[in-house]
């Protein structure tokens, strides 16, 4: 055995498209983390439309129904559930309007000549102040959300 | 249908989220209703559907909010190797889901509004 | 990483540390894997390479294949960031292997492996007809029509200065390969274009000499098309010629929805 071996240890093959390992991928830089967190939140919202629907249609049969339905959601769980749901609708809504910003206005960056150390202009300082501000608003909607649902 | 076409109605459908889901979401926090829980009576839920003006919120929003999500839906799931070999089954399952929820959604707004 | 981790640190020398500080040798992990062989299974082997001022991870790679192992697959050629052979993942991010000096990494150990979102064909190289099949499909050439197809231009085509920067960042794409490696999207969904080649669309549509706007925008206005494309910037944050592909994915975008050329 050649000494400049030091070690060999079985590894896995890599497989694309493997979630875990897509979500947290090197280059772990803010907008990535953007990407993921409105991916989860959209889905999150999704589903929570979903079962919106199906329990507002419930003010049909009555009072009765409703009133017991309500009972029935009114728990630490639920509340926390819609509060959850506040701030990812709050994060996916802010960061949503950089992304439109960045697909349809200047903000993306002009074409000029690259030069050394090539910064790129659509990942520039216009962009992640708005993802700071999207961030920053959804902690302000997580406190309003504890103020409006728990009235702390 | 091009891409650019949905996505263009895609962008519409998000200017008018803001607005209905800003007003909708207003109403049960802040305005005209003394707190959250108060919101959610039946009488003030009811109360609320017999004036237009929610009406009109309600069923944008439900249009929009529907279109938008399972658009999204639609996209994480072609990306898939499942979903881009069954590019239609995927297309047309988002567009049935999408149709179930607005007109069970529409269904509460009419009879709530017209019927119960 | 570095405070602003768009921006990769510059490879020259006087990052190095001082000799008195150097360390004698470095860890070389490098995956290796050969399907025909060893029943496809996969390894990391740590290599102990000595280690000199300015060393690169290409050096440390040719120390291994002509001093331990010479099976060791790896591409390589021109050694100074221009050919775009040597992409590789070093410690997990996708980076030219000519251009990463093993010192600028600040670690004792360096990972070294195949690119993601690549099939390995053996050890760090890898299987690159997908990237080459999307570029071709976006006709990454001047399209000129005046002559009918496949005649050459009657005349010189003159251009100023202002129409050459507008798409002058992108032809310097060396197809390395590291955006479709670091792209999310490219990780799921294979018919996606990607960003080089959306990128290259765009240098082609934005090129005032070119003709062809319809037929690339009836490519690049498809379900696999740019609009996959969800902005999470790590083509731009990888490429190492400062293209920016994500910029150009963006333009090409708002072109296709403006409905005409981007000029």
């Amino acid at each position: 055995m050649d000494p400049s071996v030091v070690a060999t240890e079985k590894t896995r093959l890599p497989r694309r498209g493997r979630p875990i390992l897509w979500a947290f991928q090197r280059p772990l830089h803010l907008e990535r983390l953007a990407l993921l967190a409105q991916r989860v939140s959209g889905v999150a919202i999704l589903v929570y439309l979903f079962f919106h629907i199906f329990v507002t249609g419930t003010v049909t049969e009555g009072r009765g129904v409703w009133e017991s339905t309500m009972g029935a959601l009114s728990n630490p769980l639920m509340h926390l559930g819609e509060w959850l749901v506040v701030v990812a609708a709050t994060f996916h809504a802010v960061n949503g309007i950089r992304v439109m910003l960045l697909e349809l206005t200047p903000l993306v960056g002009k074409p000029a000549r690259p030069d050394y150390p090539y910064e790129a202009k659509s990942l520039g300082k216009g962009q992640r102040s708005v993802l700071y501000v999207a961030m920053l608003m959804t902690s302000l909607a997580g406190l309003a959300g504890v103020v409006i649902l728990w009235g702390l | 249908m091009r891409e650019s076409t949905l996505q263009r109605i895609n962008y519409a459908m998000i200017l008018a989220i803001f607005v209905t889901l800003a007003v909708h979401l207003a109403t049960h926090a802040f305005l005209g209703v003394s707190g959250y829980e108060d919101s959610l009576t039946y009488d003030s839920v009811v109360g609320r559907y017999r004036a237009f003006s929610t009406v009109l919120t309600l069923g944008v929003l439900l249009i929009a909010a529907c279109f938008h999500g399972l658009y999204g839906l639609r996209n994480i799931l072609l990306e898939t190797r499942w979903g881009a070999r069954r590019h239609r089954l995927v297309s047309t399952a988002t567009r049935l889901l999408g149709v179930a929820m607005v007109g069970w959604g529409l269904r509460t707004i009419v009879l709530t509004t017209w019927g119960v | 990483m570095a405070a602003d981790d768009t921006v990769l640190p510059a490879p020259s020398g006087m990052d190095t540390p001082p000799p008195s500080q150097s360390p004698k040798t470095i860890l070389l992990k490098v995956y290796r894997h050969n399907p025909n062989a060893n029943a496809g299974e996969a390894r990391m082997v740590t290599y102990r390479v000595p280690y000199r001022r300015g060393l690169t991870v290409v050096d440390a790679l040719l120390w291994v294949k002509e001093h331990v192992d010479p099976a060791l697959a790896f591409r390589y050629s021109c050694r100074m960031g221009i050919c775009g052979s040597c992409g590789m993942l070093i410690n997990g991010e996708p980076r030219l292997g000519c251009e990463t000096q093993i010192a600028e990494l600040e670690s004792d150990v360096v990972e070294v492996g195949p690119l993601t979102n690549y099939a390995v064909i053996r050890d760090i190289a890898t299987d690159f007809s997908d990237f080459f099949s999307h570029h071709r499909r976006v006709r990454p050439y001047l399209i000129r029509t005046e002559n009918g197809a496949l005649e050459p231009p009657a005349r010189e085509l003159t251009q100023t200065e202002a129409e050459k920067f507008a798409y002058y960042q992108f032809t310097m794409c060396i197809m390395c390969g590291l955006c479709d490696a670091a792209c999310p999207i490219v990780a799921f969904d294979r018919e996606f274009l990607g960003p080089q080649a959306l990128a290259q669309a765009y240098r082609f549509a934005a090129d005032s000499r070119d003709q062809g706007w319809r037929a690339r925008r009836d490519i690049v206005d498809t379900t696999h098309g740019c609009f996959r494309c969800e902005l999470a910037g790590s083509c731009s944050a990888v490429c190492p010629k400062g293209v920016d592909p994500a910029l150009g994915v963006q333009l090409l975008k708002r072109a296709v929805l403006r409905g005409r050329a981007p000029r």
